[in-house]
């Protein structure tokens, strides 16, 4: 008889005692010419409501992958860990007081040992968390170097705020409704001081390396279009009248701009005051307070009405003189391109909508000889010289046009915002900055030789000048000149020497998170930690006093890096040491739901190629092949949910058939790749299947009058198919 | 599947390579009960360290073939030959076939047309 219950329990615990799965990192040269295989799943974030039924589809098929290709010779890495931190730890901790810490830990332990139910052929001494000190102390190590490449800076932000988390959140966490992503509150715009990571600095490279990917091509198109570049054409219109006044525009259908009408500038456009006329003063205030409110998703939405008011003003179109109007709505933002754009109703779907509803004119310039407004490409007609062209002459010829006169230029535009890294919580990753006043500096002495600095108790700012030009950055504090602080003899961090604040990097890892008596975060938005006196407030020197960022950072910031970690989880010099990462390399196969398509997936992206820029990695890209499992439906073919009352956990099937029936079904449900609907009875099937090998094996089954070599044939075919 | 709905192999040794080749393939898929049959076979090691059955070519080749014979195109019947059966053997069961006889009935043969384990094509003057 076929009974999994007897045995299968025995066998994850031998694994466990022997552990069977431990891969060391190889020492010796003929250790190091083994071929590896690097196979990774997405770390789960432990919630409290455990394991579902989508999980173990992707971990299960790494395993069978893993367990193949360590029978082929591989020295297998298939490490498993938690992406730890986050808020649901943390508002629980706000409704009960419990620490997250405990929380987190309670969490892991469910999920260790229901990983541990299917038989994942884990290497459990490479266990990882995020939250983990000895983990996140190199979080924040690649955050200072993030810092000190000028590509995390500080910027005044109008953020997504989520009145109830009491948190900003990131554009990817706020729904299409507008909407929090994790407590579904209406998000408002607050300004707010905030980290932001330079990404776009690196958008062209993460661009330009997709090609190299062997990803699934829908994921690589999400991240294009997430990064969204397009070459158009910039220039500058005059303010009629006022020829000193001029709005910069941005557009890729320059070949579009005989067929301007009006001209729209962003409410929050630097330049709104010089247009608007006192007579439309009142009328535009109102417009502005208002758009206040409402979120970027909003404004730019496809089904909202647009709405504008005109500032009274006109502006002049280079190309053929014409003088057009000035409106202000909220459809265009001001973080955006530069801002402004040129309406051309007759060929934009937006400026139509909005030249109908305001009767403002709409001019053919691209002939059609269908029904406006016409949004392909085509060619010119009313274009002055330029009419006969195609689309594409025209903007090669208008681009050369404007940049020979000097009003305009190609340009490079990209959808890519950079990425808001920071939150005002607790249960994140301290940010390890100190806030100095400039008095304060300026009392430090300044000496031109190390050998001066004696006392190891006084700050010292030790003059570079010139600089060494690589170290001038263009980040917002890096104007100036640099002046290297110097704690104790030692180099501690740079001190940028000019208007801003000075911020110096605590090389002291891990920072570590305080305890602190309340979690919610303070009622101005600032973190919990800004009300711990102990936490904020830093001696540096005896001379020098100094203040903690209070920010924490996203969750993102831990798993953008961990797969690294998992090369050498226990490394107390490195992030991962060096004969480590050139041996393990990078990723060879990585599994995990399409939904980190242009999150996690570009995150991690950008910091590995930042980790390459200063050495410390010597791969370009952190991920070689990706595959996202199709999603497991309900039998009724839609998705799971409670409300449908469709889910199926995986417990139950585990405890009614075993758990080789259940990996043997989830691997043989259509393609991997593909949606499937959970079918009791092809589980039935499968069970059948190990009943009749129990059976063959146990009774020697052979069948009357069947041919030797035709089964021995058999068996090799099928090696060779497997 | 095919495999087991086939039965064991009788010999003893052809029986042992048969299911340790057996239960290395199962391993990934059914990890805990490969480990169970693996040290029923008398392994005191984990099946996670065995590695993967190799398959030898010659015992990919199949002995026999199936001959398809057209007669100006059309399939007229299918002999079983031995594998690698050279032309001749062919043609000279073929054309002793009494049914095959009937497609071509003392006409003059035109062509042969030979795909060694295939296909014999025979084209009769009409």
């Amino acid at each position: 008889m076929y009974r999994p219950e007897e045995f299968e329990s025995k066998w994850q615990k031998f694994w466990l005692e022997n552990k069977t799965f431990k891969v060391e990192n190889p020492k010796t040269p003929e250790e190091k010419a083994k071929k590896k295989a690097y196979v990774l799943d997405m770390f789960p974030y432990p919630s409290g409501a455990g394991l579902h039924v989508g999980h173990p589809k992707g971990y299960v098929a790494t395993d069978v992958y893993s367990r193949y290709v360590h029978a082929r010779g591989f020295n297998v890495l298939h490490p498993m860990g938690w992406d730890a931190f986050g808020l649901p730890a943390e508002n629980y901790a706000i409704k009960t007081g419990t620490h997250p810490k405990v929380t987190t830990a309670n969490n892991i332990n469910r999920y260790r040992e229901q990983l541990q139910l299917i038989g994942l052929s884990y290497d459990w001494d490479r266990e990882i968390d995020t939250t983990d000190p000895e983990y996140y102390r190199w979080t924040q190590w690649i955050f200072l170097k993030l810092f000190e490449q000028g590509l995390a800076y500080e910027q005044d932000l109008p953020i997504n705020y989520c009145p109830s988390c009491k948190t900003g959140l990131a554009n990817e966490e706020v729904r299409a409704d507008n909407t929090c992503d994790r407590c579904g509150t209406l998000v408002e715009r607050k300004k707010i001081r905030q980290w932001v990571l330079a990404i776009t600095k690196y958008a062209d490279r993460l661009l330009n390396d997709i090609d190299t990917l062997d990803w699934p091509d829908g994921i690589k198109e999400m991240q294009r279009n997430w990064i969204g570049k397009s070459v158009g054409c910039e220039f500058k219109l005059r303010k009629a009248g006022d020829v000193s006044k001029t709005l910069s525009v941005y557009t890729t259908r320059i070949d579009t701009v005989f067929g301007m009408t009006y001209v729209v500038i962003a409410p929050d456009h630097p330049m709104v005051d010089e247009f608007v006329t006192p007579e439309n003063e009142s009328a535009c205030r109102a417009y502005i307070e208002e758009s206040k409110s409402k979120s970027d998703q909003d404004r730019t939405n496809e089904g909202k009405e647009k709405t504008g008011v005109f500032t009274g003003s006109y502006a002049i179109n280079p190309f053929n003189g014409e003088k057009v109007p000035v409106w202000i709505a909220d459809y265009v933002l001001g973080s955006y391109g530069t801002g402004a754009v040129m309406a051309v109703p007759a060929h934009d779907e937006r400026d139509h909508a909005f030249a109908t509803k305001y009767n403002l004119p709409v001019k053919e310039s691209v002939s059609t000889g269908i029904d406006l407004p016409f949004t392909d490409d085509g060619i010119l007609v009313d274009s002055g010289d330029f009419t006969g062209m195609t689309s594409a002459e025209a903007r090669a010829k208008l681009t050369a046009l404007a940049q020979e006169r000097g009003f305009g230029a190609e340009k490079v535009n990209y959808k890519l915002r950079d990425w808001l890294f920071s939150r005002q919580r607790y249960w994140g990753e301290p940010i390890p900055l100190i806030h100095l006043e400039i008095e304060d500096i300026k009392k430090v002495p300044h000496i031109t030789d190390l050998s001066q600095a004696t006392d190891p108790n006084l700050a010292y700012i030790l003059k570079r000048d010139p600089l060494p030009e690589e170290k001038v950055s263009e980040g917002v504090f890096c104007h100036g000149k640099v002046r290297v602080l110097v704690i104790g003899g030692k180099e501690f961090s740079k001190v940028y020497d000019g208007v801003y604040t000075k911020i110096v990097c605590d090389y002291n890892l891990p920072l570590e998170l305080p305890e602190v008596e309340r979690y919610e975060p303070a009622g101005d938005g600032q973190s919990p930690l800004a009300n711990v006196p102990s936490f904020i407030n830093v001696q540096l020197a005896s001379n020098l006093s100094g203040k903690r960022e209070t920010n924490t950072m996203p969750q993102w910031g831990g798993s953008c890096w961990y797969y690294l970690r998992f090369m050498d989880p226990k490394n107390s010099e490195s992030l991962v040491g060096k004969e480590a990462i050139e041996y393990w390399q990078n990723v060879d196969f990585y599994v995990g739901g399409a939904e980190h398509a242009v999150l996690h997936l570009l995150y991690a992206r950008f910091w590995h190629k930042v980790l390459f820029d200063i050495g410390a990695v010597p791969t370009n890209e952190p991920f070689q092949k990706l595959m996202s499992p199709g999603l497991i439906l309900g039998s009724d073919g839609n998705k799971m949910s409670k409300s449908l009352g469709n889910v199926v956990n995986p417990d139950s099937v585990i405890e009614a058939h075993g758990v080789d029936t259940f990996r043997l079904y989830e691997m043989s449900m259509s393609d991997f790749r593909d949606p499937a609907p959970w079918n009791t009875e092809a589980i039935i099937g499968v069970r059948r299947f190990l009943e009749k090998v129990e059976a063959t094996f146990e009774r020697n089954i052979v069948k009357e009058g069947s041919d030797e070599m035709k089964i021995m044939k058999l068996l090799h075919k099928t090696i060779k198919k497997v | 599947m095919i495999l087991i709905n086939e039965g064991l192999p009788t010999d003893g040794e052809f029986q042992k390579e048969w299911k340790e080749s057996f239960v290395k393939m199962l391993h990934p898929f059914a990890p805990h009960m490969a480990e169970e049959l693996w040290q029923k076979l008398g392994n005191t090691e984990s099946v996670y360290f065995a590695s993967w059955p190799e398959y030898d070519d010659f015992m990919l080749v199949d002995d026999e073939v199936t001959i398809a014979i057209q007669v100006n195109g059309k399939l007229r019947g299918t002999f079983t030959f031995l594998n690698g059966v050279a032309q001749e053997e062919v043609s000279a069961t073929v054309y002793n076939d009494p049914e095959i006889q009937k497609w071509i009935g003392g006409k003059e043969i035109a062509k042969e047309i030979f795909v060694p384990n295939k296909l014999f094509s025979i084209v009769v003057k009409q």
